[in-house]
């Protein structure tokens, strides 16, 4: 489990990053973090649908209602620019972050 | 037997009359259910079973309202906003409406009996059946079950909303027709062509002054500007909720 900080903390840019990757919706997002995180996050509805919200209103995303493969009605995300810019600055952050932990762990294996 | 289009219909419209929640939010959580459903029975769930735990994974409509509550306090308050404009304009007619009928019912009576105490009485009689007709339809409003009414009051408001330029036509025709209507009260036929053939414009300027702007044009351009309001509040509220 991941503490609710760093969910907070991480629900943008993996958001972000997905849709970067393509379109998606609600649905498969949640699962998409689930399988990738190897069941570490586990996302409920309640809190991504107000942060996608949230993230359409400040023009990082924006939604569609299009027809899925299953020929029901979705509501699916797709990537802004101003989205891109955001998650290269987070993504350099996270980079950072994760480079300075590798490298004291590296030098010092007791760590972990 | 468990039906699941009919469960699913029944979760819809409970959540759908929680405020919190627009529309689209609604038909959005609602298509994440029917996939969560979708997903739960492919590893063997009953349907019922599937509902059930796909609807408790969603959160109960209480819990949803808490979380996009905070998200949705700004079309919220448009909403409300909204709201109350239309109920301002629809308190002007009513009170417009009751002013008329209590005085034509005073006159009437008086013609009738020339009694002043009579009209007054039936003028007590008729205010106290309008505020009884208003209470009554009030209460049946909040209690009616099915909703019905309310229902078909939203289903016009949605019209009035998505029609504008309709709308206001038909407003402003009612406002003409009317108008029209108090001309030839005041002037009769003979009168009207008379005066338009020695081309004496003075009676239908009086009339313009006196009765078309104060009782139609004011109003109707009020009525304009609260209903424009209302209108560029739910066309703000709704922009963001456009469907392709």
């Amino acid at each position: 489990m991941i503490s609710k900080e760093l969910v907070a903390a991480s629900t943008k840019p993996l958001v972000l990053s997905i849709l970067s990757d393509g379109e998606s919706y609600g649905y498969e997002i949640i699962q998409k973090v689930r399988e990738l995180s190897g069941e570490d996050i586990e996302w409920t509805e309640g809190m991504l649908y107000p942060v996608l919200h949230r993230m359409e209103r400040d023009e990082l995303i924006e939604s569609f209602w299009q027809k899925g493969e299953s020929g029901r009605r979705r509501k699916y995300y797709r990537i802004k620019r101003q989205g891109k810019t955001v998650l290269k600055a987070e993504q350099s952050q996270w980079l950072s972050v994760h480079n300075t932990f590798q490298k004291l762990w590296n030098l010092n294996p007791n760590h972990v | 037997m468990f039906d699941l289009g009919q469960e699913i219909t029944r979760w819809r419209e409970r959540h759908a009359h929680t405020e919190s929640l627009g529309d689209d939010q609604v038909a959005e959580l609602e298509s994440h259910l029917r996939d969560s459903i979708d997903e739960l029975q492919t590893r063997d769930l009953s349907a019922a079973e599937a509902f059930l735990v796909a609807s408790r994974r969603l959160g109960t409509a209480d819990e949803l309202k808490q979380e996009f509550r905070k998200d949705n306090l700004a079309p919220l308050w448009a909403g409300r906003l909204m709201w109350i404009l239309v109920g301002l304009v629809f308190a002007k007619i009513g009170v417009a409406f009751y002013l008329f009928a209590s005085s034509g019912i005073r006159e009437a009576v008086i013609t009738v009996t020339q009694n002043a105490m009579w009209a007054g009485l039936a003028m007590k009689v008729t205010k106290i059946l309008l505020i009884g007709i208003v209470i009554y339809e009030a209460w049946y409003f909040l209690t009616e079950k099915d909703q019905r009414r309310l229902k078909a009051m939203d289903g016009a408001f949605n019209w009035a909303f998505r029609n504008p330029i309709q709308t206001l036509t038909l407003l402003f025709a009612i406002a003409i027709l009317t108008a029209t209507a108090g001309l030839l009260h005041l002037l009769d036929a003979n009168a009207i062509a008379h005066h338009l053939l020695i081309g004496d414009l003075q009676p239908f300027k009086a009339h313009f002054r006196q009765f078309v702007i104060p009782m139609v044009v004011m109003p109707m351009a009020k009525l304009s500007l609260v209903l424009g309001l209302a209108y560029w509040i739910y066309r703000r509220q709704n922009s963001q909720y456009q469907t392709a």
